[in-house]
């Protein structure tokens, strides 16, 4: 047969229109950035934890090595259901967000003076949050403290009995149960005080996003509520800023439907170096602020999320 | 036109279409996305919040809410109509004047950081006035750090804010 040019670009031209209409897609890993599917997974944060096998590992270590017994985890993994449910967070995420602060550690970092401390690793602001402000964003969660907790479980505080020596292991000599209920470290009070922080996050947001007129999904906005908790609102405020002011609305939108968006926003180095560069002058600061907020990310989201390929 | 010109015509139209068809298949077997990836960030003008708290700072001395007051809407008014836009520094949530419409920050600067500044101002006694800056200050904490940073990473912008006001009322 003799070779005609019209033949061969045709048969060529068919078969590039194949390929288009059938949207035929590159295996995954010669993608640089996945297209992700069009709606957010609907079973986000609807499993039970934890999904990753890190945590599942670490969870069978701390079991076998008695620094969780079975009863601990009964009583943390109750007072968290109870928690999600009078507070309104997802339990899978706060169960998720716990372990990732603390190990599910009531008294990790007890004897500190300073910084983070307790299952939820809360500092002195966030205390004080609760302490001065708790209605500010969801109404009646002061009462609900007090009323699920303990009349005097207001104000919180981080006292610890007996008082913490340095040189000894901080939760050796020490029960949850036998702390003051306004104490951090009471696990009932921490775990209570965890879950209404986090909703005060999720609630700011979601208001701020209300407000402007913002489309969201309100799974999706558990994700960003859950970096808010760990590193503060304004890293996601600017981050969305940020998205909005140079992707437009489309950008921002995808961000706050689509949990692979989300997830990939919150866990690339180069896109939070560029959005926080405006916040942490110093690089060292910043870049060490940034991977621990990725690593954190990271560690929450696979524990607490099923289907989507993070 | 005679057959010749017609077929070259053709074959050229043809080139064209397969070129933009190859092109539309790529893009979808490579699956760009043009989301979340951020183009550039827009850094601010050198330092301008500090100016502004150095107004507010100077002004503070004299104790007078008024003047700080005063004080704050003239640097205001200057870097304004310096910079003509409106700002978008992202530091400048102590000062929402300076922040366009869209930006989120504007909201936590009207409905959390304005609020408790009113509140400090109208405080009469000290414990009021103690109150009233805690608060303010707890907005400003856990808004910039969240639960789980440790408080020395407040940005120095906003420890000056806190301590100019903590002047004011001492």
């Amino acid at each position: 047969m003799r070779f005609r040019p019209v033949t061969a670009l045709l048969a060529t031209g068919f078969v590039a229109f194949a390929l288009t209409a059938c949207q035929i897609r590159a295996p995954d890993d010669l993608v640089r950035h996945k297209r992700p599917p069009a709606a957010p997974d609907p079973e986000l944060f609807r499993v039970k934890p934890p999904l990753s096998e890190k945590f599942q590992r670490e969870l069978e270590f701390l079991n076998s090595t008695r620094q969780l017994s079975s009863e601990e985890l009964t009583h943390i993994e109750n007072a968290v259901k109870g928690s999600s449910k009078r507070y309104q967070v997802p339990y899978t995420l706060l169960w998720c967000l716990l372990f990732q602060e603390s190990r599910f550690d009531v008294f990790r970092n007890a004897s500190q003076t300073n910084g983070a401390r307790g299952i939820g690793q809360f500092t002195r602001a966030a205390l004080k949050e609760l302490n001065l402000d708790a209605d500010k964003f969801v109404p009646g969660t002061r009462a609900l403290l007090k009323k699920t907790i303990h009349p005097y479980v207001m104000p919180l505080s981080f006292t610890i009995v007996p008082k913490p020596d340095p040189k000894l292991e901080e939760r050796k000599g020490r029960k949850t149960e036998s702390q003051p209920h306004s104490s951090y470290f009471h696990v009932d009070t921490a775990i209570g005080a965890s879950a209404a922080y986090l909703g005060n996050r999720y609630h700011q947001l979601k208001r701020t996003l209300d407000r402007k007129g913002w489309k969201y999904d309100p799974e999706v906005l558990w994700m960003f509520a859950s970096a808010a908790y760990n590193k503060g609102s304004r890293t996601v405020y600017v981050l969305l800023t940020q998205q909005r002011e140079f992707g437009g609305d489309q950008a921002v939108n995808e961000l706050l439907t689509n949990p692979h968006f989300a997830f990939s926003a919150l866990t690339r180095k180069e896109l939070l170096e560029l959005s926080l560069t405006t916040l942490w002058d110093d690089p060292e600061r910043r870049s060490r602020y940034i991977t621990e907020l990725i690593a954190n990310m990271k560690a929450i989201h696979s524990c607490a999320i099923v289907g989507a390929r993070l | 036109m005679n057959l010749k010109d017609r077929k070259g015509a053709a074959l050229i139209v043809g080139f064209l279409v397969l070129v933009a068809l190859l092109f539309v298949a790529a893009v979808n077997w490579l699956g760009f996305d043009p989301a979340p990836v951020l183009k550039e960030a827009r850094i601010l003008a050198p330092h301008e919040e500090t100016l502004l708290l150095d107004e507010i700072e100077r002004a503070s001395a004299s104790r007078s809410w008024s003047d700080v007051e005063s004080a704050r809407k003239a640097a205001l008014k200057r870097l304004r109509a310096k910079n003509q836009a409106p700002g978008r520094g992202l530091r400048f949530y102590f000062f929402p004047e300076m922040l366009g419409d869209q930006s989120l920050e504007s909201d936590i600067s009207q409905e959390e950081i304005r609020p408790a500044l009113e509140s400090l101002r109208a405080a009469e006694t000290a414990p009021e006035r103690t109150s009233a800056l805690n608060t303010l200050r707890s907005r400003v904490e856990n808004y910039e750090l969240g639960a789980t940073t440790d408080e020395v990473q407040l940005s120095p912008e906003a420890s000056r804010f806190l301590w100019v006001y903590e002047k004011l009322i001492r």
